[in-house]
This record gives C-alpha cells, sequence and structure tokens, in this order.
C-alpha cells in the first residue's frame, strides 16, 4: 500500500518521473519517435491520400438504390502508383472504372468497390456513392470505381475516400483500429456531373 | 453478476442484495467511484477475508476494483479499497493480493490462460483492459520495446525501469508514450488511470473499450491533459533507440 499511496499522493501537477533514464533525446531517438507518431496517427500515409478527387453531384440524386449498413472499414489501394504488393498483397494497378484510360488513383479519388449486393441493386460502375464514417458522421462523397470479389463486405473504400473522412490507414492497406463506415450508392447516377 | 450504474440506485440496490452484496458495501462502492459503470462479479473468501471483486468503466477504460471488509457484521472491519487498475498483474507483482484468489478473480472474467495467477513478460492481449499489449503492437515492431503490464502502474513501473527518456507530456515529441497512472486510496475515490500515444497530428492514440478495444484516437492531446491532469499526476517519456531499452 505503501507504493499506491506514493502514487495517489501526487497533486495535479505534470511531472518528469523520478526514475527512467536522464538526458535529451538525439536526432535519432526523435526520428524514432516519429514512426511511432506516424504510424498510430497515419499521418505518414495521409499526405499521399490527397484529396476526394471527384467532388459532389450537382444535382439531388434522390433515395439510394443500395445501403451497406455498418461495416467495418477497408482500403482498397488500387490504381495508387505508389503502392505495389510488396505493401499490399491484394493490390492492383488496374482499377475497373477508368479516368482518361486511366486506372483511378486510389490515393487521388473517393471511391467505392461494388460488391455483388450493389450490383444486384443496379448499381454501376462511375455511380455516385456516399461514404459516411459511422463513428464521426464525417462524410464524402464518391463514385463506384472498381469491382470488388463477388462475396466481400460493403464498406471498401479508397484511400482518398478514407482520408476525407479522417479514418487512418497504413500503407499495407490496414486501418488504425477498427473504423466504421456506411456506403449508400446510388443507380444510375453516373452521368450527373461533379459539382 | 449485476451492474450499478449512478443513477439506478434503488434497481441496484434490489439486485445487490438479491445477490447478497451487504448494503454497507454497495453503499461504500457507490460513494467510492462516483463516475461510470461498476459491475459486481464476485467474491472470493482466503484466509478467513472476503474478497470482493468488481469490473469499472470509465469512459474509453475499464479495470478491476477489488474491496476487503464487506462485511454484513456492523461490528466488522469497514469496506476498503485494496487495489484498483486496468490490470490486475501489477497486484500480482506486488504481492498486493493473493496469487490463489487472483487465479479464481481470473476464472470469474473469463482469463483462461493458464499464467493468469503468474507475472507475465510480455503483456498479454487476454486481459481486462489489455491497454500494454496494444501500445507493444506499434512500439514492438519500431522500436524493439515491450511492456511486460497492462496495469498503467505496472507500465510506468516498465518506463521507470528502461532507459526511456521522461518528457514533459505537455511538449513531448511525436511518439512520446504519455502516461496516467490510476489512483485510489482505501475509501476511495477509484480513478482509472490511461496510457497513450502521442501521435504525429498532435493527438493521444490508446484503446477505447467501448469500441470493442479498437486502437482510437482519444483527442487532442490538450484535451488529454486537461482531462487526467486535474485529478492525477502526468507522465511522459520517449523511447529511446538501440539495444537494451526493452522491458523484457
Amino acid at each position: 500500500m505503501l507504493l499506491i499511496a506514493s502514487i495517489s499522493g501526487c497533486d495535479d501537477s505534470i511531472s518528469q518521473p523520478s526514475g527512467g533514464a536522464s538526458g535529451t533525446p538525439t536526432q535519432s531517438d526523435l526520428t524514432q519517435g516519429q514512426q511511432i507518431g506516424n504510424a498510430v496517427s497515419g499521418t505518414q500515409l495521409a499526405t499521399n491520400a490527397g484529396g476526394a478527387g471527384f467532388g459532389s453531384p450537382q444535382d439531388q440524386l434522390g433515395d439510394p438504390s443500395f445501403f451497406s449498413g455498418t461495416q467495418v472499414a477497408r482500403i482498397d489501394t488500387d490504381g495508387d502508383p505508389n503502392e505495389s504488393t510488396a505493401y499490399d498483397q491484394s493490390y492492383n494497378p488496374e482499377t475497373s472504372g477508368t479516368i482518361d484510360g486511366q486506372p483511378v488513383d486510389s490515393s487521388q479519388y473517393a471511391y467505392v468497390v461494388r460488391n455483388a449486393a450493389m450490383a444486384a441493386a443496379g448499381v454501376q460502375i462511375g455511380d455516385w456513392a456516399l461514404v459516411t464514417n459511422a463513428d464521426t458522421g464525417a462524410q464524402v462523397w464518391a463514385r463506384v470505381e472498381d469491382n470488388g470479389p463477388a462475396t466481400a463486405a460493403a464498406g471498401e473504400i479508397s484511400e482518398a475516400a478514407a482520408t476525407a473522412v479522417g479514418i487512418q490507414f497504413q500503407q499495407n492497406s490496414n486501418t488504425i483500429g477498427n473504423p466504421m463506415v456506411t456506403v449508400q450508392a446510388f443507380a444510375h447516377t453516373g452521368s450527373v456531373p461533379a459539382n | 453478476m449485476f451492474l450499478i450504474w449512478s443513477g439506478l440506485l434503488f434497481i441496484a440496490t434490489s439486485v445487490a442484495m438479491a445477490n447478497g452484496l451487504y448494503q454497507s458495501l454497495l453503499a461504500f462502492v457507490q460513494n467510492a467511484i462516483p463516475e461510470g459503470g461498476i459491475v459486481f462479479c464476485g467474491e472470493v473468501q482466503c484466509n478467513e477475508t472476503a474478497y470482493e471483486l468488481f469490473v469499472l468503466q470509465q469512459e474509453a477504460r475499464r479495470g478491476v476494483l477489488v474491496i476487503t471488509g464487506g462485511s454484513a457484521d456492523p461490528a466488522a472491519k469497514p469496506p476498503e479499497v485494496l487495489f484498483a487498475d486496468t490490470s490486475f498483474d501489477f497486484a500480482l507483482r506486488q504481492s498486493l493480493i493473493p496469487p490463489e484468489v487472483l487465479s479464481q478473480f481470473s476464472q470469474l472474467l473469463g482469463i483462461t490462460r493458464p499464467s493468469a495467477n503468474q507475472p507475465t513478460t510480455i503483456a498479454p492481449s487476454d486481459d481486462v483492459y489489455p491497454i500494454g499489449a496494444v501500445l507493444n503492437t506499434v512500439l514492438g515492431p519500431i522500436a524493439g520495446f515491450t511492456f511486460r503490464s497492462n496495469s498503467t502502474l505496472g507500465i510506468l513501473r516498465d518506463l521507470e525501469q528502461s532507459n526511456a527518456i521522461p518528457v514533459s507530456p505537455a511538449a513531448a515529441p511525436a511518439g512520446s508514450i504519455l502516461v496516467c497512472p490510476t489512483t485510489y486510496s482505501p475509501t476511495g475515490p477509484v480513478s482509472l488511470g490511461s496510457a497513450v500515444i502521442l501521435g504525429s497530428d498532435h493527438k493521444v492514440y490508446g484503446l477505447d473499450i467501448r469500441k470493442g478495444g479498437a486502437w482510437t484516437c482519444l483527442g487532442a492531446l490538450e484535451t488529454w491533459i486537461e482531462e487526467y491532469g486535474a485529478k492525477n499526476q502526468l507522465f511522459g517519456f520517449l523511447l529511446r533507440t538501440g539495444p537494451g531499452q526493452a522491458s523484457t
């Protein structure tokens, strides 16, 4: 009980402990700390993600054709020229959708991956979708630009979409924590222009 | 097992009495833990002493509370807090609670690992609030540092015994480990502590039991300091590079 008393008897000051090593951090220590800080906050990768890319739809889209319910967010890195299978084993440089004949860069464009349920609801590549961070309410407009495995759950989104709604991730596409998202998709809206 | 929430005194009392928890102990617990949720998990008798186990949840944290002296006899020794923290492991290392009692407590909590009543070399992920194990997932690969403990008091001890550099939490560089150790006194109050890592975005990250134990952003550093520093002492450490820093 003596130990507890010595701790619980402290005042409300912010202090340095009596134990541990003393001294000033070296540049190496600070660099390592930065690595740790990047790992938990995802800052390192957020700088690569860029903006949401597609903007938002110019017209009202009406009711969504598909609603995913709350899903664990997963990151699709396809189309990101800075990614590779060395980091993300499921990486594919190509995407189902294209922009000017080029794959849709996951780090630059907010997109969602279409699964079988979305396809069954009539959602097509290029249609608009709305991604919502279920924990914070943050939202971003996206387009459906890639196809996932037939059995995949909804909730797979691009790096740019994740960043736009405050979801952090690592280069291997793993998210920090288990962030939850919802995806609403709007069939036959691919021709609706962006603002 | 029953749940006590502040504001549900009548219901809690009725249920508590039905479960054999004495009125004096119930009043003591509610007074000692004014905030958060409290779950009574059971009683273990050892050497003519009764040890009452509770699980606490205060915002993102979860922890254990052990009380002795909760007798129905008004003339008996009054209840007092024997231990509280985010894990039993510090009580085990400090011999605050008999190992056979901790073993039975672990069974009550569904902790099935064989070493539940023995000190571990690496903080196990199977625990009440495995904050040390979660911090290890980041610190181990990058810095080669691993905590032995899931208890905030044990985490602080691990850092103090390492060659980590003490830093002021308010001026801590990115990647620093910030610790607010659990505080309690024999008559309460009990305030569960916290251990977090400062991210590069100047926010603190840790374990949120409300999100299934996920690695979670817990807000801005200043907010964390304001919340925890108002009641407890705060500590900061930056791990050194190079060998010889692991606590194991």
